[in-house]
């Protein structure tokens, strides 16, 4: 369990999180959503125990991280944006380092690189690797500890969508294994990766938590939104969907649907393509700016 | 040592080996030096201001008339061995161990692996001892491998012509063994104070050293000898002195906010 407590930080000029108070249980994801510069890595910063907080208390499994931060930091695993790894030593090396931070035994890493396919890749150089790849050896070594508390800072940012998929299944399967899992965003459509988990939104915005909501609550609100399809024949999707007389257009290589409920219509559209063979590469809700969300947000707060 | 700064130190160690350019411009330029002062004899004008340094006080150099007799065109090159290369030496030590110590603080700071770091049980204090510690291994391993090849490259010129070993001057001894330490005590505080904050500028700055080789050249010519080996020593003091009163700053502005920020 993670419970934060007006939690103020900043690098020295000012807090820019004032007050963040929030709470996340076992097997629970709970999503960070903000614009940028909203302060979600500052947030995350001082939940890791890498920024110092100028009030508040962090509490890791009932540890407080800034009392006791070698006991809590070995119950905490970090992803941050970008992989931040050291380019000029290999993958196994890499590992290695944070195993004897972390006093891990040496074994844990042959099973950490198979888990996360990285096992051909051992003696390569991080630097060597592609993007997804090192963004999946940073996942290992967040995850190398077996921590409690699984932090995410953006970890969509720049994937390649088979990269992306890989990642999400991680993030479920830590979920069963009973983390809490803690994942920054700055893009709406990203949440509905996670829907069917057990999932809260915290919105953030210039350092204060603003709203907090069930996934559910706030992906009900992106009904009304077109969905976006990326599918393997354009074309025969526009002829199937017309047929079954959707507002459906194509937008570059993609298929714009407008829907009245995003998440009752959508099950149904796939299910319509996939029986008259269209490949489904992706599906999500057309993206509305995180300020249109906000506002959304306050009209239905009044 | 606190376990994590043994493991943080041993990373340094896998970076080092995987980049060993540094290290090794640092043992080529060593050696280089040594073999230059050995084989190629220096320009009459040098060899001049030398012979006439040696032979105001030979003593000072262990030799007397007999032994600058057999030496011959060799006195020279002899001379500079003993009083020269330390000074060669300690700058080429300095700068070897500040390079390292600085780029691997700003390289941390350019892949964003501290922040990493301090995500995992280690504290800032552990991440400054341990690249402290990898640089003192560097610079003392360089300042072994100097003082072992100048001392054999005297001897062999030595032996070589006088047919006798010679024995080490206390001024040798002095120089050899106290300057290039003293320079290097200089290097620490500098390369963390000027990694912590990155930049070029005072990265380049802090090879200000470069210079005093040549400006103790420009004084050599118009002091003794025995001014010339005083003068150095005083130097070596004052490094130690000034590496102090750096540390004491550094520690002030040793904090996790310097390593994070950009």
């Amino acid at each position: 369990m993670l419970e934060v407590e007006n939690l103020s930080a900043g690098y020295g000029k000012g807090d820019v999180i004032r007050d963040l108070t929030f709470t996340a249980t076992k097997g629970e994801l709970y999503l960070l959503l903000g614009t940028n510069g909203a302060g979600k890595t500052t947030t995350f910063r001082a939940i890791t125990g890498i920024l110092p907080p100028s009030r508040g208390r962090v509490i890791v499994e009932g540890i407080d991280l800034w009392r006791d931060p070698e006991k809590a930091k070995v119950k905490i695993g970090y992803l941050p944006e970008g992989e931040r790894v050291y380019p000029n030593l290999s993958v196994y090396r890499n590992l290695l380092l944070f195993a004897r931070l972390y006093g891990v035994p040496e074994e844990r890493i042959g099973e950490v690189l198979r888990e996360f396919n990285l096992k051909e890749y051992r003696d390569r150089k991080a630097g060597e690797l592609s993007r997804g790849l090192r963004k999946r050896l940073a996942l290992a070594r967040a995850l190398l500890h077996e921590p409690e508390v699984l932090v995410l800072d953006e970890p969509f940012a720049n994937l390649d969508v088979s990269s992306v998929i890989s990642l999400r299944d991680k993030i479920f399967e830590s979920l069963k294994e009973g983390r809490v899992v803690l994942f920054s965003t700055h893009i709406l459509s990203e949440l509905q990766q996670f829907e069917g988990a057990k999932c809260r939104v915290g919105i953030i915005r210039d350092g204060k938590l603003v709203l907090e909501e069930r996934l559910e609550n706030l992906m009900s609100l992106l009904s009304g939104v077109d969905a976006v399809l990326v599918v393997n024949n354009p074309q025969l999707a526009l002829q199937v969907l017309k047929e079954k007389n959707y507002d459906a257009r194509i937008e570059g290589r993609n298929i714009i649907v407008s829907i009245s409920n995003y998440t009752l219509e959508v099950p149904e559209i796939t299910r319509i393509l996939a029986e008259n063979g269209v490949g489904i590469l992706q599906v999500r809700p057309k993206e509305i700016p995180l300020e249109k969300l906000f506002m959304k947000l306050s009209k239905q707060d009044r | 040592m606190k376990a994590s700064v043994k493991v943080l130190v041993e990373k340094e160690l896998w970076t080092l080996r995987e980049n060993p350019s540094q290290m090794l411009l640092g043992l080529g330029l060593i050696l280089f030096v040594t073999l230059m002062s050995s084989l190629v004899p220096p320009t009459p004008q040098g060899s001049y201001a030398a012979r006439h340094q040696i032979l105001s006080n030979p003593a000072l150099f262990g030799l007397n008339d007999r032994l600058i007799h057999l030496l011959g065109d060799w006195t020279v090159r002899f001379g500079l061995l003993v009083a020269q290369n330390p000074l060669t030496f300690g700058i080429l030590i300095y700068l070897t161990t500040y390079s390292y110590v600085t780029n691997s603080f700003v390289s941390e700071r350019i892949n964003k692996t501290m922040e990493v770091l301090f995500a995992a049980p280690v504290s800032e204090t552990d991440v400054v001892a341990s690249k402290m510690i990898t640089g003192a291994i560097l610079g003392v391993f360089l300042f072994f491998l100097s003082f072992l090849a100048n001392t054999l490259a005297i001897e062999f010129i030595f032996h070589h012509c006088t047919e006798l070993w010679w024995t080490p001057t206390r001024e040798y001894l002095l120089l050899m063994a106290f300057f290039p330490p003293a320079f290097l005590s200089l290097a620490f505080p500098l390369a963390l104070i000027i990694g912590m904050r990155g930049s070029k500028f005072l990265m380049a700055s802090g090879t200000f050293v470069i210079f005093v080789p040549i400006v103790l050249l420009i004084m050599a010519s118009q002091v003794s000898v025995e001014g010339y080996f005083r003068l150095i020593f005083w130097i070596a003091i004052a490094s130690v002195l000034l590496a102090v009163l750096v540390t004491l700053a550094a520690r002030k502005m040793v904090n996790r906010l310097a390593f994070i920020t950009n």
